[in-house]
């Protein structure tokens, strides 16, 4: 937890400088300054214990067994209106969790949540009023009948006037390009179809704070792109805060200046998405390129491997993988040792990062300690 | 409070709208609505092809507590019984998050959000027989007074009949299955297409006092036959109110195990 | 086919004893039922009789129907009929045994489980209407030996009706259609001696008395010789019909659904 704490402060809110009204954790009065505030928020879940076996079944019939989970673990973190956060993490890490938390699906374990400056699991009818939940596996919508006539529904549900409904779902249509869909059956919609229809009744009342849980997946690239573009343009015109998960680095990419990045229910990362890479990659790329003179070995990797893991070698180009520490006098060497024609040192692409990051706790760890 | 009508007006008006559209179904379900009618029928008529009367109850009386029994039934089909199957679906599949983030009363909408119209047709070829029963030498002395009184009975009984359900139906927030459980309700709902009258004093007193169906049916079609009333017409009430009480306090704290607010 | 035939059943019930509580109320479904005019004929009866029948021997009738009513009950609509509308069925097409066998064992599993549930439960409800017993020991005997072609051609019946799915989604409710047959013309709503002539005629003539009263009637000692005879062959040759009427409904179906697919 200290350590995640240490990072939030290592990175400062890059969003500071943005949004001047934006004031530091426990000072800021909820409805002016941040839209979603968190503070040292865990939830444990307690689940059931099943063991194999008859016998030991029969015996969990009359005392049961309960392990503590944490699914979350001692999270802060703030979202200023008009902010649009993408939230990152493997399968598990906690971010449907937190999601749920916000929206008031679920009951924190320990901790604060406000939105809008409302606690959401009190589901008060004017903080639901005010918000939204989209979730990419599973909809809102009736299967048997036409979104048109589903959203007829919302519109009583969220006290819509006539005058209201009528140009929310006309902006809609216009940005979604909805018209062909509204009379259709939801069954008979292609996924990304429903998805769009998903997000308009999610939409038409306005919401000021947008929560999408995986709002692409399972779509093709196109509809990705055009979901995303669409995300990006409804933030754009209503300032709505948007809080995003998604499995797809080009939706946070696209979408978010500021990624907070969790773990096992920690968080380890709350920052500008360009310096994420930079802040949680232990290692650097370097791009050589040799000279082509006589005295280039013939197999320049055969040259180059002492030097860092070789990770490409492509038309006598060598990317080499060297600890971020060490970059500097990698470099030196290569170039004192070695006829270099080009050389060029990067931070890893986000998506490599995220993926060395969640496919092993030690180098996340490792990360967190150089961070100190 | 004209909202909660008004939402309730969109789910019916959508389901009439699609369901119209498959013509094949409306007619095999009004084939059904009139079979099954049909055969409760002839089964009372069986009965009193052997007697005049059971336990004080007329044919025709009979006949009117059938005809209650079908109009509870069709009222069960197009709204109790789609949405508490929903209910359950969705809370397996996680769509009853939707339901909880909107900013009406959960339990309302999970209630009413589906409709299947199909049973508005038992609705009205049940108040056809009661109806028909009462043309029909049902008995003397049925006037306004006992109409209103039965009408009055017949709400708390569909209140009742409600409250039964949903109670049941929130154990989905502790175990997925629930058809099993609808099943037994449905069991036990059969037993009012007679007057509880006519049952064994054991079965009389489970109907009554543990699954009170006897309010759902032979309460209401007592109050034409000008059997214990008032002071039954006020225990219907009664239980009506204490029903869905019941209801309300099961579905608040299902809810909040469901958001894990409870433990 | 018998060797398959008992893998199918112990397979089948293994997963029956996994869905205990579905079980119970299966069985529910063939108590609770009659249960409502066991009582209303007890009463209806009173300390007389009506038609010839006292209270006592109302009970013994639907006491024995009940347990007769779960052992020859048809479940295929919902294991068959499941199957062939989830698209299941195509693997057990490839099987080289009729899959018709595998419906057989679940049938058998279902009943044989089930009657531990059933048995005890009209036993326990037994004293609360004090049956009569009025049956000799060769009835009770030749009537438990209608119950076996009673519950086949159900079996028969009831997988016919289950193949509609090739055809139509709506199979569930010409499986209600029966059922309403059933509960009129097999002496649910009241033994078939005391229905009405005209039901009564009917009743001799369709397969339903066959498939369910006749063996409780037999069973009960209300039948002579020359009835239960009759009753006899009159199974014999609506098993015989509901044999064809299978065969004739797999067939098609089968080639019905190799050519829509599945």
């Amino acid at each position: 937890m200290a350590q995640a704490r240490n990072m939030n402060e290592a990175t400062a809110h890059p969003l500071a400088e943005q949004n001047p009204q934006h004031e530091p954790i426990g000072s800021s009065d909820p409805d002016r300054g941040a839209h979603v505030l968190i503070q040292n928020l865990s939830k444990v879940y307690r689940v059931h214990e099943r063991e194999a076996g008859l016998k030991a079944s029969l015996g969990s019939l009359f005392r049961r067994k309960y392990r503590d989970v944490r699914a979350v673990n001692d999270i802060s973190f703030e979202v200023a209106p008009g902010e649009v956060v993408g939230f990152l993490g493997p399968n598990g890490a906690g971010k449907t969790t937190t999601l749920k938390m916000l929206s008031g699906l679920l009951f924190p374990s320990s901790g604060t949540v406000r939105v809008l400056g409302h606690e959401p699991f009190k589901r008060e009818r004017s903080y639901l009023g005010r918000m939204s939940m989209v979730m990419g596996n599973k909809g809102q919508l009736q299967w048997d009948i036409p979104a048109g006539d589903a959203f007829l529904v919302n519109k009583v549900v969220y006290k819509l006037s006539d005058e209201q409904f009528r140009t929310a779902l006309g902006e809609l249509t216009d940005l979604l390009d909805l018209g062909p869909l509204l009379k259709k059956q939801v069954r008979s919609l292609s996924l990304g179809e429903r998805m769009k229809c998903e997000l308009a009744a999610a939409l038409l009342h306005q919401p000021q704070v947008l929560f999408l849980d995986e709002p692409t997946i399972g779509l093709d690239v196109t509809m990705q792109a055009r979901i995303r573009s669409f995300i990006g343009e409804y933030n754009r015109r209503t300032g709505a805060t948007v809080l995003l998960t998604s499995h797809y680095m080009a939706d946070v990419v696209a979408l978010c200046k500021r990624v907070i990045v969790i773990h096992q229910g920690r968080l380890l990362y709350d920052g500008a998405l360009d310096a994420l890479s930079g802040k949680i990659a232990p290692f650097k790329l370097l791009t050589v390129q040799l000279e082509d003179t006589v005295d280039t070995p013939a197999e320049p990797m055969d040259a180059l491997a002492p030097y860092g893991e070789v990770q490409r070698n492509q038309d006598g180009q060598v990317v080499l993988r060297v600890p971020r520490a060490e970059a500097a006098a990698v470099t030196a060497r290569l170039l004192a040792n070695l006829p270099v024609a080009d050389l060029s040192i990067e931070d890893p692409p986000i998506e490599d990062v995220i993926d060395q990051v969640f496919s092993g706790n030690a180098l996340a760890e490792a990360h967190v300690e150089a961070a100190r | 409070m004209l909202r909660y009508p008004a939402i309730m007006w969109v789910f019916v008006k959508n389901s009439v709208q699609n369901e119209l559209a498959y013509r094949f179904n409306l007619l095999t379900n009004l084939v059904f609505t009139l079979v099954g009618v049909v055969t409760s029928v002839t089964a009372v008529y069986v009965i009193y092809g052997h007697t005049r009367t059971i336990q004080g109850w007329t044919l025709p009386q009979t006949l009117a507590l059938l005809g209650v029994f079908t109009l509870m039934n069709g009222l069960i089909n197009t709204f109790i019984a789609p949405n508490l199957d929903e209910f359950a679906e969705g809370i397996r599949k996680g769509t009853l998050d939707f339901a909880l983030i909107k900013p009406v009363n959960s339990q309302f909408l999970v209630s009413f959000q589906r409709c299947v119209v199909w049973g508005l047709a038992d609705v009205l070829v049940g108040a056809s027989i009661v109806g028909y029963a009462l043309l029909t030498g049902f008995g003397e002395g049925v006037g306004p007074l006992q109409m209103l009184a039965f009408v009055l009975a017949a709400a708390s009984g569909a209140v009742i009949i409600y409250s039964l359900w949903i109670s049941l139906a929130t154990i989905a927030f502790w175990t997925v299955k629930i058809d099993n459980m609808t099943t037994i309700l449905r069991a036990f709902y059969n037993m009012g297409r007679f007057p509880v009258d006519a049952y064994p004093t054991w079965l009389q007193r489970t109907l009554t006092y543990v699954v009170p169906v006897a309010f759902v049916t032979t309460v209401p079609v007592d109050m034409l036959r000008g059997q214990g009333a008032p002071l039954a017409l006020v225990g219907s009430l009664l239980v009506a109110a204490a029903a869905l009480w019941v209801s309300t306090r099961l579905w608040r704290f299902g809810l909040s195990r469901y958001t894990s607010a409870s433990s | 086919m018998i060797a398959a035939f008992r893998v199918f059943f112990t397979t089948q019930w293994a997963s029956f004893l996994a869905y205990r509580v579905m079980f119970f109320l299966y069985s529910m479904w063939a108590i609770l039922p009659p249960l409502i005019y066991l009582a209303v004929w007890g009463t209806v009866a009173g300390g007389g009789n009506v038609a010839g029948w006292s209270r006592g021997e109302f009970v013994v009738y639907y006491l024995t129907f009940m347990v007769v009513n779960h052992l020859t009950g048809s479940i295929e609509i919902h294991t068959t009929g499941y199957e062939i509308r989830m698209g299941d069925l195509s693997p057990r097409l490839l099987l080289p045994v009729h899959p018709a066998l595998r419906a057989l064992a679940s049938n058998v599993g279902f009943k044989t489980i089930g009657l531990f549930i059933v048995a005890p439960s009209v036993l326990l409800l037994a004293p609360l209407f004090k049956p009569e017993f009025n049956t000799s020991p060769g009835m009770f005997f030749l009537g438990v030996l209608a119950v076996l072609p009673a519950a086949a051609m159900q079996f028969l019946w009831g997988y016919s009706i289950a193949l509609l799915a090739f055809w139509t989604t709506r199979a569930d409710a010409v499986s209600q259609l029966n059922y309403t047959f059933l509960f009129l013309l097999s002496g649910e709503v009241a033994p078939i001696a005391l229905l009405p002539e005209g039901l009564r005629t009917l009743a001799a003539a369709l397969p339903y008395r066959y498939m369910l009263s006749f063996p409780v009637e037999v069973i009960t000692g209300q039948l002579g010789g020359r009835q239960i005879l009759l009753g006899f062959v009159m199974q014999g040759l609506w098993l015989g019909a509901a044999w064809l009427l299978m065969r004739f409904t797999w067939q098609r179906g089968v080639r019905h659904y190799a050519a829509v697919g599945g």
